[in-house]
Order: C-alpha cells, then sequence, then structure tokens
C-alpha cells in the first residue's frame, strides 16, 4: 500500500519537526534562565556596590573638613610645624620599633567611638563658628566627666595584658579611610596613657593640623612635650591657642605646667 | 481461506456500527440505557434525547428498541428519517398496524384513536433533525393523541432549535442529554472492543499512555475512536504484512498512533 509509506515519510516530518521544536524550546529556556540568573547576579553585586558607596559617603564628609581646617592662622602653624618637623624626624625610627611590640593597656571603651562619631555629625551642624566651641568645651567637661566615671568604676575593671596593636592598627586604619580628627586624638591619648610619649606627640600635632580649634590635640601635643622635656614648647603652644581661644581646662593645665606641678 | 491476523481482527472491532449487539455497555451508556427504560414507561408525550455526533445515541436507541422489544411489541425504531411526508405516514400505518393500504394523515390519526390504547405504542426517531418542519407537527400531533410516545434524538445543536418552536416546548416532558466518556470509560470501551473479538493480547498492550494519546485527539467520541482504531489496526495489518520486522508485538508502537492521527489530520504536518 503506497498510502501507507507515503503516511510513513509525513510521519518522519512530524517527528523531525517535534524533535526541532523541543531542542528550540529548550535552547530558549536554558538561555532565559541564563539571562535572568545573571540579571539577578548584576542586581545582587550593583546593589552591594550601592551599599559599600552609601556607607564611604557618610565617610566622606569629614574628610571635606581638612581643606575648612587649613585656614588656620600663620603663627599657629609655625608653632606646630616646628614641633611636628622635630618629633617626626625623630621618632621616625622609634615608630618602626615601637609599632611592633606587645603593649599592656586598659582595654578600651568602644563606646567612646561611637560617641565621638555622634559628637562629630553634631559638630557638622553647627556652622556658627562660637556654637562650635562652646558646644566643644561642652564636651570636653563631658569627656572629662567620662574619664572621671572612668577612673571611679577603675576597681571594675580587668586589667589585662594583651595585644593592643590591633586595635591600634584598626584605629590607625580608620583613621587613614576618614580622617577623622578625633581618632587622631584618641590614638594620641592611648600612645600618652601607654607613656608612648613621642607617639602621643606625633598624633597630637596630626589631629591639631586636621582640626586646630580642638583644645584636647593642644592638651596632649603640651602634655607629650612636657614629658618628653620640652616644656618651653608645650607653655609657647598653650598660650598660643589660649590667645586665640578660651578653655578653661588649657589654661588650667598651662598653670600647672608654669608652676611645675605638672611634670 | 487465509487465517486473519489478529491485526485484521482488532481492525473489524472498530468498523463504526450502529448495531445494538455490538452496544459496549460502559458505567455510562448503562446508566443512560437504564435511565432511557425508566423514563419511557411513565406517561410522557415526548422524550428528547441529545448529544454531540458519535457519542452513542443511534446504538442506544437500537439497545433500547431490543430491550423493549422483549416485553412490548409495540416499540418502533426509524434510524434514518423518512423525509417524504406521505411515505411518512404510510411507513407509521404500516408499522404499527401491519397493514399496506394509502392512507393519508388524518384517517391514521383517527385509527390511532380508534385502535390504539391509551401509552400503547413507542416510536423511536433517531436524526430528528432531519425532520421537516410539517413532519414535525405531524409528530405532535400523533403524540397529542396520548396513544403513541415519541422518544426523538437529535445532535446536541439542534436541540435549541427545537425546544424554541413553541409546541414542542411543553410536550417534552423529558431530556436526556448523552455526554462523552471519561478517560477509563474510553479505555474499557476499547478493552472491551478487542475481548470481544478474544484479542487479549492486544488489549493488553494498550496502556494509560496510550488511551491517554487517542482520547486527546478524539475527545472521547465513540466514533472518532472507531476511526482512530480502525486506522491504526491497518497500519498495523500493513506492517505486519510487509515490514514485519518493524512491528514490535508486544506493546502499541507510539509511531503508529501519531501516524493513525496524521492520517486522520489530528496532526498537521
Amino acid at each position: 500500500m503506497y498510502e501507507i509509506e507515503e503516511l510513513e515519510k509525513k510521519w518522519k516530518r512530524y517527528r523531525l519537526k517535534k524533535i526541532f521544536k523541543k531542542f528550540t524550546y529548550l535552547i530558549f529556556t536554558a538561555s532565559a534562565i541564563l539571562i535572568i540568573s545573571l540579571i539577578l547576579y548584576e542586581f545582587s553585586n550593583t546593589k552591594k556596590m550601592v551599599v559599600a558607596n552609601v556607607e564611604i559617603d557618610k565617610k566622606e564628609p569629614k574628610n571635606e573638613e581638612i581643606p575648612k581646617k587649613e585656614n588656620v592662622t600663620n603663627v599657629e602653624k609655625k608653632v606646630l610645624k616646628e614641633d611636628k618637623n622635630k618629633t617626626i624626624i625623630q621618632d621616625k625610627e622609634i615608630k618602626k620599633i615601637e609599632e611592633e611590640p606587645k603593649v599592656v593597656v586598659l582595654k578600651p571603651s568602644t563606646d567612646f567611638l561611637t560617641r565621638i562619631e555622634n559628637l562629630e555629625k553634631k559638630q557638622q551642624t553647627n556652622k556658627i563658628k562660637e556654637n562650635r566651641h562652646i558646644k566643644k568645651e561642652k564636651v570636653e567637661e563631658n569627656s572629662k566627666k567620662n574619664k572621671q566615671n572612668e577612673t571611679i568604676k577603675k576597681p571594675k575593671i580587668v586589667i589585662e595584658k594583651r595585644d593592643n596593636s590591633n586595635i591600634i592598627n584598626e584605629l590607625i586604619k580608620k583613621f587613614e579611610r576618614t580622617k577623622d580628627p578625633k581618632i587622631a586624638i584618641f590614638l594620641s591619648r592611648i600612645y600618652y596613657k601607654d607613656k608612648h610619649y613621642k607617639k602621643a606627640l606625633e598624633w597630637a600635632v596630626i589631629a591639631n593640623e586636621l582640626d586646630n580649634s580642638n583644645a584636647n590635640s593642644w592638651i596632649l601635643f603640651a602634655k607629650s612635650s612636657v614629658k618628653l622635656g620640652k616644656k618651653e614648647e608645650a607653655i609657647k603652644a598653650l598660650e598660643t591657642f589660649l590667645s586665640k581661644h578660651k578653655s578653661y581646662k588649657t589654661k588650667r593645665l598651662l598653670d600647672e605646667i608654669k608652676n611645675g606641678e605638672f611634670k | 481461506m487465509e487465517k486473519k491476523s489478529h491485526y485484521s481482527k482488532a481492525k473489524e472491532c472498530f468498523i463504526d456500527t450502529e448495531d445494538a449487539k455490538k452496544f459496549i455497555e460502559l458505567d455510562q451508556s448503562v446508566y443512560f440505557l437504564e435511565k432511557l427504560k425508566q423514563t419511557v414507561k411513565k406517561p410522557l408525550k415526548m422524550i428528547l434525547l441529545y448529544g454531540e455526533p458519535g457519542i452513542g445515541k443511534s446504538i442506544l436507541l437500537n439497545r433500547l428498541y431490543l430491550e423493549l422489544l422483549k416485553s412490548n411489541s409495540n416499540v418502533h425504531l426509524f434510524l434514518s428519517p423518512i423525509l417524504d411526508e406521505d411515505n411518512f405516514t404510510k411507513t407509521l400505518y404500516r408499522k404499527i398496524f401491519s397493514r399496506d393500504e394509502n392512507i393519508d394523515f388524518n384517517q391514521f390519526v383517527d385509527l390511532v384513536n380508534k385502535e390504539l390504547s391509551f401509552n400503547s405504542t413507542l416510536i423511536l426517531l433517531d436524526e430528528a433533525q432531519l425532520y421537516s418542519n410539517s413532519q414535525m407537527e405531524k409528530i405532535r400531533i400523533l403524540s397529542d393523541t396520548r396513544k403513541i410516545k415519541f422518544v426523538v434524538s437529535l445532535h446536541k445543536t439542534e436541540q435549541e432549535d427545537l425546544i424554541a418552536k413553541g409546541h414542542f416546548q411543553t410536550r417534552i416532558w423529558e431530556t436526556i442529554e448523552l455526554k462523552p466518556p471519561s478517560m477509563n470509560e474510553l479505555e474499557t470501551y476499547i478493552k472491551k472492543k478487542l475481548l470481544g473479538k478474544n484479542l487479549f493480547n492486544l488489549a493488553n498492550q494498550f496502556h494509560k499512555k496510550h488511551i491517554k494519546f487517542i482520547y486527546k485527539y478524539t475527545k472521547g467520541n465513540y466514533r472518532e475512536t472507531n476511526k482512530f482504531l480502525y486506522h491504526l489496526f491497518e497500519i498495523y495489518e500493513y506492517y505486519e504484512k510487509n515490514k514485519p520486522s518493524k512491528i514490535n508485538f508486544s506493546r502499541i508502537s507510539k509511531k503508529y498512533l501519531e501516524m493513525s492521527a496524521i492520517k486522520l489530520g489530528y496532526i498537521d504536518v
């Protein structure tokens, strides 16, 4: 029967078409899945990048503060730069040695850092200089209170020997990223407490370069200088600061240095 | 004489027929048969049986006729319509009164009123959609005598037309709609047909997937299924005769099912 053979040929054509359809369907589905997964992958990447950018953007305004604060008086600059040059050159060799050894310190409260960030945000909103000074005085007083609190709570603090270099390294990294003068002050304070006065002096200078209106950088600079036997430099620096700003704390330190109460 | 192959026998199973002896008892068909038997006992003027073409109306009427004939001799079946009006009256007269004379419709109605008792005669009319309006009017007049009852079978599409004719609306007291079988019923139908010819081996070769394939195209229509399987076994018959190596005798080939579907135009190549 010719008819059946003809039918078989038709059937073969039909099978070929069916296979071709299945094949195209498979390719289409596979490519669709591939495209969708690629889009999703790209989307997740961009999302991560956006989050990272947002974090960076939050920190960027701190960097902008640097050029603003470069408008300092020549007198102040001169005094500090002289000191800085001296101390930095002297300390270059010491730096290498001092970065490595393990330091025995009190475990620093990380709350302090968050407090600094909060205060910093407040400072950014204040445009009027006078207001800023008043607030900074308050901050100093608060930090003083905090310090007092810390000293009151001292018996509760477990003093332990531990490798503090990690925290310091973290702080340095953070500072490099944010150029936050508060971190420089904090580092200076840590070094001062650890009796690494040269380091403390160096960080006080760095903090002062970024924000010369902060009394703490001047105080730490003066204290470290005294400890390094540079009493006159300390007095000169504090007097320079007091000629521009009013700070009870700075005045008292200046008196103590002059009287020889602070050695 | 050459012995017929299994496939040739199977092919013959599916030759479309209205022979009541080939009525396959499925759940649904048995139900409709019983329902019809109960309905004709009621004092109704007219019963309407409708459904899609090829759904089994004719064979059901045929089966009903055979069943009723056992108990009642006044049952008459008209499988094909008599289109000539005079001939229609004469045929009815001849069938009911077993006489062969020329008689007009009015005389016939008088005779029905005189000679027949109440609800005594049953006329089964298949393909009623082919009757003209005047013929239908005559059927209405005859049903009004309450001596002759009619079971009218027609396609689903015409049902609305018929009911729309006002004079039928009040007379049709019972309507029975035949529906296509389910896939399981179709499987039973195919297997019973094959088993009826003692083709056990072939009946066992049909699995669910084969039935599903057939049902997909035939939608359970018996006439279409018969056609499908007739062509399937015709293809088998050819290969058995000419290329037996191509046949797998242990199961139904999907290839041949597809070829059958192509031949019937279900699959467009």
